[in-house]
């Protein structure tokens, strides 16, 4: 089953062109990884995706159907992590993601029995259990990532949008959340995350997509491109950055 | 929307804006009963200053133009904050529809300037009156007269607190900056402070055209926030 698709999308920013026509598909259980240089538009087209930006041109379905027919209580079936994670500094993990929880139970009613028994397992599950009641504002990036990636997680959607969710991780912890992926593919979610680690990408994702220029340069199977060798798939990902 | 204020209760810090409140009761405290004391002293040589109609209005203005400030504050941390910079995205992920959420915000914001700007007015008030009573009254003229005019000015007050809030909060928000949004706020309290010295009636009807002023900042400022997108 098709979760997101994406067609055409044309963005502009002063006059300058930053995605030209970009298409996009991403099945039921499909992890995509999202890849391309600095400025090459890749946070552009997670914030198209969301719905949160809006582009000059092209249009996204999400679950068969335009976007923009059920928004914003689309974003209540999306787990949503753009740029750098952003929270109320201070309140506690705990309080930020029962805010969270609470929004979604007002935009669904199947998430109303989310309550401080979900949150706990949430927590525990990004290894954040023992700094619940600490304010975010000490966190550190690390710990920042996995809280937003339990606020992703506490509402079991059927798509994940993650902005480079690797960053400020440690390798135990990128570890973890690729299992995590893994996981949540597993169970029927779709996943698109950008990210500039490479190594990470191929392990971790079903198909790669690389966009330079604003337009996709490259988009194959993991599996494919690792026949060659990792150091060959990684080159030739390198060579569709460079455009 | 008794959830979604609740949430904006638990997102806000208040403490400051309470305590912003306290200290504007202080300060007119402090003001009214220098008025009262000049009133009963040197104020006896003119007969406006040796009036209680005159002082309890000093007073009330005090506490419009301290308020709006407040109210001020409280509007950067409910509107400017989590619509300018990285907050924005946190904001525009909630999937609830963006005019319930304003909706919310503002009535949060109103629930909280007007209940507080009335305590404040009522422990004011009441304790000019009592210290009044204790140093010998002033001239009051009839009791009625002056509860009409505490009650018109405290109408109107409150419609001036929205207009002037309204239209600095416009304008800070169109130029994305607080320092913009208090000067353009004091600027205006100034003004108008100095206007509402005037005669009740006139006072009044500055605060309800200062509303009426505000009614299009306020449009300006709800289409731009549901038209609101990531940069």
């Amino acid at each position: 089953m098709q979760v997101l698709k994406a067609d055409g999308i044309v963005q502009v920013f002063e006059g300058r062109e930053v995605l030209s026509g970009l298409d996009l598909t991403l099945g039921q259980g499909e992890i995509l990884g999202l890849l391309g240089a600095n400025g090459a538009g890749k946070s552009t087209l997670l914030k198209i995706l969301t719905g949160m930006q809006r582009p000059v041109g092209g249009r996204v379905c999400f679950l068969g159907r335009p976007l923009s027919e059920d928004y914003p209580g689309n974003l209540a079936r999306m787990g949503v992590f753009i740029n750098e994670p952003v929270f109320y500094e201070s309140l506690s993990a705990r309080e930020n993601l029962e805010i969270d929880l609470t929004y979604l139970a007002l935009a669904d009613r199947e998430h109303r029995d989310a309550g401080p028994t979900g949150i706990s397992q949430l927590l525990d599950k990004v290894g954040l259990a023992a700094d619940s009641t600490t304010p975010v504002g000490r966190y550190s990036m690390g710990m920042r990532q996995r809280l937003a990636l339990a606020r992703c997680m506490g509402h079991h959607p059927d798509l994940y949008l993650l902005d480079e969710p690797l960053n400020g991780l440690d390798p135990v912890a990128i570890g973890q959340l690729r299992d995590s992926l893994r996981s949540l593919a597993a169970q029927g979610s779709a996943i698109l995350f950008s990210s500039h680690i490479l190594s990470e990408v191929l392990r971790t994702a079903d198909h790669v997509m690389v966009v330079a220029d604003g337009r996709v340069s490259l988009r194959a199977s993991v599996p494919e491109l690792l026949n060659q060798g990792q150091e060959v798939a990684e080159r030739t990902l390198v060579k569709a950055m460079e455009g | 929307m008794k959830t979604l204020l609740k949430l904006e209760l638990k997102k806000t810090r208040l403490w400051p804006c309470i305590f912003g409140g306290l200290a504007v009761v202080a300060a007119a405290l402090a003001i009214g009963g220098m008025f009262l004391a000049i009133g009963h002293t040197s104020g006896r040589s003119d007969p406006r200053l040796s009036s209680l109609a005159f002082v309890l209005q000093m007073a009330m203005v005090i506490l419009l133009v301290g308020f709006s400030l407040v109210a001020a504050a409280l509007c950067n941390l409910v509107f400017i904050e989590p619509y300018t910079g990285r907050n924005l995205a946190l904001t525009l992920s909630f999937p609830i529809s963006r005019s319930r959420i304003l909706l919310a915000k503002l009535i949060f914001v109103g629930l909280f300037t007007a209940l507080s700007y009335l305590a404040g007015t009522a422990i004011t008030l009441t304790v000019m009156l009592l210290i009044d009573r204790l140093v010998g009254s002033l001239g009051t003229g009839s009791p009625s007269s002056l509860l009409e005019q505490v009650l018109l000015m405290l109408v109107t007050s409150l419609a001036g607190l929205v207009g002037l809030v309204g239209i600095a909060l416009s304008i800070g928000f169109w130029k994305r900056s607080l320092p913009i949004m208090f000067a353009v706020l004091l600027l205006l309290d100034a003004v108008v402070g100095n206007l509402l010295s005037q005669s009740p009636l006139l006072s009044a009807l500055l605060l309800l055209i200062i509303f009426l002023a505000s009614l299009p900042a306020w449009w300006l400022l709800h289409r731009t926030l549901m038209k609101i997108e990531l940069p």
